[in-house]
């Protein structure tokens, strides 16, 4: 049986749940090609914390990348924090938990910005969200398809 | 920059060696006070030591200062989305009782290697000194730490997971994380898994999918994206990885771990 017309732009907990994961592990990647969200390279790091962070003898505890160029990764615990807090029928909600948010604000604070208050996320997932709402949107509209007839005069 | 988890880790640690000490001491001065080998055993076999530690010496506020560390790490989150109070209340009082069970065992320990060294005549010194060094199995101060940050990260953990119940059955999850010569074998496995179903994981890897490959681990399951391959190790990497390296290669679940 057709849906009426006032669900097609209902969405689902579990439809945002994905949006969040996959925006969450877009923002991963993009992070560590080092650019920010506004697809700028990031700022250079300090020469000593470079040298430290690049040097062959593993200078941190549980170090994971050795990258001159600032990717934000030391022992990626920070980018993996990054994930779905919650979601429900409106929306979702992604982001870091504990310390690991308090590395990304110093990060913000230091000029290196994953994500900020006026813009969430770059361009191009900002995009993919939309195509994502609007494939919704129209399969919505698909179930709500059934011969109408509209009596005119 | 100062973690809240790390800290309460700490202290808990620091907690747990002085609770041991003073135990050592109060067994130990039974002996000073001139009670025979025998009546020394009568008296510690008569103990709760449970009781000793928890009330007596107040391990119990100590457990308390930790629990509300848990709370502070809820604070933290931004959301706890899908997690009711009343999971959250059980989650946290789960745990507590870990704590409290593993005092009980701590202290039985305690009293069986301070027992074995009286019966022995060894002297005070080498008693303490070789149950504050993790003798018999007792607890040392730097596992106390590790076993309360591992509480509080799996604790996180678990709130997080509550969310992966709005995924359908049929999603896939892939293991993320580093692959480097600190892995450990069971995470290689699980990086070369592949993309698996819930339930799949938890039946290949029991536990693993809340707890990884357990302390420190530095992976976890997420859910497949269109980017995962970007994020996660391949199963040829692995095994070119496994190969390169030259050590042999023993995965161990988290189920055998824990035996």
């Amino acid at each position: 049986m057709a849906k009426p017309l006032k669900t097609v732009p209902t969405f689902t907990a579990s439809f945002w749940k994905r949006i969040g994961d996959e925006v969450s592990d877009r923002i991963q990647v993009h992070t560590k090609k080092g650019k920010d969200v506004r697809d700028a390279n990031f700022k250079e790091y300090s020469p000593q914390y470079e040298d430290a962070k690049s040097s062959p003898e593993r200078r941190f505890k549980r170090q994971t990348s050795f990258s001159r160029k600032p990717d934000l990764t030391l022992t990626g615990d920070m980018l993996r924090n990054l994930q779905t807090r919650s979601a429900n029928k409106e929306g979702v909600i992604i982001g870091w938990s504990g310390t690991d948010a308090q590395k990304v604000q110093w990060n913000a604070d230091m000029g290196r910005e994953i994500t900020t208050t006026s813009k969430p996320v770059t361009t191009k997932t900002e995009n993919w969200i939309d195509k994502q709402v609007g494939i919704r949107i129209d399969r919505n509209i698909k179930a709500t398809n059934e011969t109408k007839t509209f009596v005119i005069g | 920059m100062p973690d809240i988890k790390d800290n309460a880790a700490l202290q808990f640690s620091m907690a747990v060696q002085r609770v041991q000490g003073e135990l050592v001491s109060q067994i130990l001065d039974l002996r000073n006070e001139g009670l025979t080998r025998q009546e020394i055993l009568l008296v510690l076999q008569s103990l709760d030591m449970e009781d000793m530690i928890l009330n007596k010496l107040n391990l119990n506020a100590d457990i308390d200062n930790l629990m509300i560390t848990y709370q502070g790490v809820l604070a933290n989150m931004e959301m706890t989305g899908a997690v009711s109070n009343e999971a959250l209340t059980a989650l946290l009082r789960m745990d507590r009782a870990n704590f409290v069970s593993q005092s009980g065992v701590m202290g039985n320990t305690i009293r069986s290697e301070a027992a074995r060294g009286i019966l022995a005549g060894a002297s005070e010194a080498s008693i303490t000194e070789g149950i504050l060094s993790g003798a018999g199995g007792v607890i040392r101060a730097d596992q106390a730490q590790t076993l309360a940050n591992t509480a509080l990260n799996t604790f996180e953990r678990n709130v997080t997971l509550e969310m992966a119940e709005f995924d359908p059955e049929d999603a896939t999850y892939v293991y993320q994380g580093p692959v480097d010569d600190r892995t450990r074998d069971i995470c290689l496995d699980m990086v070369s898994a592949g993309a698996l179903t819930r339930a799949d994981v938890e039946s290949d890897f029991p536990g693993a999918f809340g707890d990884g490959g357990g302390f420190n681990c530095r992976h976890r399951w997420a859910r497949e994206t269109s980017v995962s391959k970007k994020l996660t190790g391949s199963k040829k990497q692995v095994d070119k990885f496994i190969a390169k390296r030259g050590k042999s290669y023993n995965p161990v679940t988290l189920q055998d771990q824990r035996g």
